[in-house]
């Protein structure tokens, strides 16, 4: 029997009650959109639009629906917000809650169902009014169902309820469209019959939810699209699954300050998709909206029994400030940063309405909004937010995301890592190297000092650290050019992590060169038009999150964009600095000349001291950072910066770390990545030393670990490809046809090894290991006299270990690292 | 830091020595209360009814290892006998399924909260399972069919992702 539930009271027959719910003077509406400059030609999702919108709400029986291996059956009711008129069909948008408390008191809860006589049932379903009601006032039938029947029981199953949830969404959908089809003694089908278009789904699923909605498309997809799913939205999703989703827009909302799903697990979603499907068309984005936490997008789980603030859940966070932490943690409570209950909501409604009615209504005019290219709407108030946008037209230049996409790019060139000589592509959020890499995730090497750096994507990103202004990463494309002119910009994401080189200033910056056919380049920096490159704040929640940067390709100016020749990403405009780096590809987004939202608000505190101390903190974390790759731990800090007293302790502590396995393990783990692309931890690269020991100097590592690791991958799995990528990786050159023919038969017959020593051996090799120790040290290029100096040098055993610790005790150094 | 991690960095070890004659010094607690298998379980027939009239197939996944969803709920609802344990420390306690088989459950008293995340709970540093809110969320439960290491003053912990874990005390093993 169906029953029918009108504003929370429950009617026993088959009542059809409907409540009319206007809203007029609940949302800002169109009238108050400014209607100046650019403002005038944008979209404000925010705002309400020009229906009146009514309220019903189904039940057809709190066990009405049993899905396929779930232990139990569930719900099926839900609150239907639609436009008061509908011409023709109009699009529908289902709404699907995450795990909560199903049923509770201001004294007890429990996560039952159904609901035991004593204790009401939370309606987790009828907390979404806000974004439920923008979207029917643009035209749009939104569903918001229940699924406290899974919520019950989703801890039992290992997808945590995602597949019931899929099977939820789509019992649904068949129950809406009996109803558009007119489907006689259903009170629906006479107020939707002939209204509901069924070939325009978007899904909306919060946190558990999320996962739900996404396994639901992938469903919908597997029996053959009988609803056609266009636009997807997870809001502070759940991934337990790891589930990849093509082929229809998806959409990631970020809560920075998510209490539940702390760890923002959700990134995944677009990061997987991203080059899952070759030829994918449809779209990817990500929002990450600061201070917002997991609860407060739904106004039901924001008060009341079993709700509240989630933040909670991070335990002891840095409530007061103190002397170490100035600032209290942008994600407490009482923080200014964060965002009350009811501008979340709005931010919330405002990111999701515009995303629905860009993908699933086809509104061009939100195609800033969502590619992150509009400034703020005023509808969110002081809430800001930074885009990460995947375009489907789009050339990829460099993925960066394992290996072999970091050294060779798109264009089969050699990438250019000049001055970087630690970095490596990363998976900084791995949580052990030695544990599998999740199904369809991307194996990465930890990066030097990974647990600290708060890195939050789970995919491998190349980590780029730099010191001086010289570190310059270079992707040369095809050298006969290539016409970019059909696109409109050039995208990468970035994230700056947590470390101490980011914390002299509120955000990092670099500089992208095109250069073309002819030689001409052109330059634009990226500035503060991305909160991108905002950097970490020092507290106890910190996500150093991928985020977009875009810039328009009118603004490379003076090149002849059909001949382009090479992309550069120059870190030259501040003095220190470590990012990761994903994603650079031309797009095309119908976007111009539109650039990333300047606006991103007082995200950033104070940062702590540490590194930013005494002179001799910073020299010690200069030193670290130059021969570990990461800021020192705080007694490694101390220890460290007691040697600055004085040259000769200095220079003694420089060579004791330098002569370090950890610093001969970070030299060589880059070195094993470029050459081999095998992903190995620090931990792990003892075994790949001779019985007798690790090698004695860098320069021998670097030869025993080119024999170890030939014939190791799919890089090098035959001689030719051993060769090749011996030359790459130690000449900065590809082997030509001669040096094949003379290395050839000789790796053959005796191993690789002698030929990586002759290489290493080459005043070439040696010459490049000199120019970018100097890059990387004292950021300048070496002077003639220099360079020959060394280059003879490190032609003797030890030498780079003396050039480094030669340059790191240099007066130059120990200037730039205390300025 | 540990010791060995600064003689990584620096090349000599100047507190390796010192620390690892703590660690020697400290030594092993007494004999454990090491599970036995085949300890009396608690009969899961007494439990009360199930929220929901179906099962699920004994084929579905779980998030207890090796254990099909109906059986996870099934010792996760299993009746809590009475007065044994101590007050607030966490139990470990086997429970009898309907099927025959014996799993072990392990309930850590407290309020918990209805959090998407999933909390992985350990013992002795193991881990044994993800834990679901018991009863009106006043204990978080595992299950295993594992014993191994269920040891009556095991530190227990629970952990969700991206946060510290939470010492819930010390195991207490009845039967």
């Amino acid at each position: 029997m169906m029953r029918i539930v009108v504003q929370g009271r429950r009617a026993l027959g088959a009542v059809v009650l409907v409540t009319l719910v206007v809203l007029g003077g609940q949302l800002p509406t169109a009238a108050s959109v400014p209607a100046s400059g650019d403002a005038a030609a944008l979209v404000d999702p925010g705002l309400a639009g020009p229906q009146a919108v009514d309220e019903v709400r189904y039940d057809l029986g709190a066990e009405a629906f049993q899905p396929d291996g779930f232990p139990g059956k569930v719900e099926l009711k839900g609150a239907v917000y639609a436009p008061r008129t509908i011409v023709g069909r109009a699009p529908v948008v289902i709404l699907l809650h995450g795990r909560h408390v199903t049923c509770a008191t201001d004294t007890d809860a429990d996560l039952r169902w159904p609901c035991p006589v004593a204790l009401p049932e939370v309606p987790s379903y009828l907390g979404y009014g806000v974004l439920a009601r923008n979207l029917a006032s643009h035209g749009y039938v939104v569903v918001s169902i229940g699924a406290n029947g899974i919520n019950a029981a989703d801890g039992f199953l290992a997808d945590g309820g995602a597949s019931a949830r899929g099977q939820l969404v789509l019992e649904h959908l068949r129950r809406l469209r009996s109803w558009d089809q007119g489907t006689p003694g259903s009170a629906f089908s006479a107020r939707f019959a002939g209204h509901l278009d069924l070939a325009r789904v978007g899904l909306m699923g919060h946190s558990r939810g999320g996962e739900g909605v996404v396994a639901a498309a992938q469903l919908n997809q597997r029996i053959g699209s009988p609803f056609g799913i266009d636009a997807v939205m997870a809001l502070a999703p759940v991934d337990f699954g790891r589930r990849v989703l093509g082929g229809v827009p998806l959409g990631v909302v970020l809560p920075y300050c998510d209490g539940d799903v702390s760890d923002l697990q959700g990134a995944s979603y677009y990061d997987d998709a991203r080059y899952a499907s070759p030829g994918d068309p449809a779209p990817k984005m990500t929002a990450l909206l600061y201070g917002a936490n997991h609860n407060f997008f739904n106004s039901v789980w924001t008060t009341g029994p079993g709700s509240g603030d989630d933040t909670d859940f991070l335990g002891p966070i840095d409530q007061e400030p103190t002397r170490a932490d100035p600032a209290p943690d942008p994600c407490t409570a009482a923080s200014p940063l964060r965002l009350r209950a009811p501008v979340q909501e709005q931010a919330g409604a405002a990111l999701m309405a515009g995303f629905f009615r860009r993908y699933l209504g086809g509104e061009a005019a939100l195609t800033r909004f969502v590619t992150g290219t509009a400034p703020v709407p005023a509808s969110v108030g002081v809430a800001r937010w930074a885009v990460a946008h995947h375009a489907p037209d789009r050339l990829d230049v460099a993925r960066f995301d394992n290996a072999d996409h970091a050294r060779s790019n798109r264009f089969a060139q050699l990438s250019s890592l000049a001055a970087l000589p630690t970095t490596l592509v990363c998976d900084a959020s791995s949580p052990a190297f030695d544990e599998s890499p999740p199904p369809g995730g991307t194996p990465a090497t930890t990066c030097p000092g990974a647990p600290l750096l708060h890195a939050t994507n789970r995919t491998g990103a190349l980590d780029v650290a730099w010191r001086g202004r010289s570190a310059v990463v270079r992707e040369p494309l095809d050298p006969s050019g290539v016409d970019v002119s059909r696109f409109d910009g050039l995208r990468f994401r970035v994230a700056v992590t947590d470390d101490a080189r980011n914390a002299e200033r509120d955000r990092q910056d670099l500089r992208v060169v095109l250069e073309d056919t002819r030689g001409r380049r052109a330059a634009v920096t990226v500035g503060d038009r991305t909160s991108a490159l905002v950097r970490v704040n020092p507290s106890s929640v910190r996500h150093a999150l991928l985020n977009g940067v875009r810039l328009p390709l009118g603004e490379f100016r003076g090149i002849d964009l059909t001949a382009v020749r090479a992309v550069e990403l120059r870190f030259d405009r501040t003095p220190a600095g470590r990012a990761s780096v994903a994603d650079l590809a031309f797009t095309r987004e119908g976007t111009g000349s539109a650039v990333g939202a300047p606006d991103t608000g007082p995200l950033v505190r104070p940062p702590r001291a540490g590194c930013l101390g005494t002179d001799a903190q910073r020299w010690a974390c200069a030193v670290a950072q130059v021969v570990w790759g990461r800021d020192p731990l705080e007694d490694e800090l101390t220890f460290l910066a007691a040697a600055y007293r004085s040259p000769a302790d200095r220079s003694a502590m420089v060579r004791a770390v330098v002569g370090g396995a950890e610093a001969r393990d970070v030299r060589l783990l880059a070195h094993v990545q470029r050459f081999a692309q095998i992903d190995v931890a620090s931990e792990q690269l003892a075994s790949y030393f001779p019985p007798d020991g690790p090698p004695a100097t860098w320069q021998e590592g670097v030869v025993v670990l080119t024999g170890a690791f030939s014939y190791s991958s799919a890089r090098v799995s035959n001689t030719h490809q051993v060769i090749d990528a011996a030359y790459e990786t130690l000449l900065g050159r590809r082997a030509d046809p001669r040096a094949l023919a003379v290395w050839g038969p000789r790796v053959e017959q005796v191993g690789p090894e002698p030929m990586a020593r002759a290489l290493v051996a080459s005043s070439t090799a040696r010459r490049l290991v000199v120019e970018a120790r100097y890059a990387q040290i004292v950021g300048r290029v070496p002077t003639a006299g220099e360079r020959d100096r060394w280059v003879a040098r490190l032609a003797r055993a030890g030498g780079e270990e003396d050039l480094v610790a030669s340059l790191l005790g240099s007066a130059s150094f120990r200037a730039a690292a205390v300025a | 830091m540990s010791s060995q991690r600064w003689c990584r960095s620096v090349g000599w070890c100047p507190l390796a020595l010192v620390l690892s004659l703590v660690v020697a010094a400290c030594g092993h607690g007494s004999a454990a209360d090491q599970v036995q298998v085949g300890a009396a379980p608690v009969s899961s027939t007494a439990a009360p009814a199930p929220t929901s009239t179906t099962v699920a197939r004994a084929t579905d996944p779980s998030t207890a290892e090796g254990l099909s969803a109906a059986d996870f709920r099934e010792a996760v609802m299993a009746p809590v006998p009475a007065a044994k344990g101590r007050a607030g420390a966490p139990v470990a306690e086997p429970v009898r399924l309907a099927s025959g088989a014996t799993v072990w459950r392990i309930r850590i008293p407290g309020r918990f909260a209805v959090r998407s995340a999933r909390v992985v709970v350990s013992v002795g540093g193991r881990r044994v399972g993800e834990g679901v809110p018991g009863s009106h969320l006043r204990s978080l439960v595992a299950v295993t069919r594992n014993p191994s290491g269920l040891t009556t003053g095991a530190a227990v912990t629970y952990q969700w992702p991206g946060a510290e874990p939470v010492a819930a005390g010390r195991l207490v093993v009845v039967r």
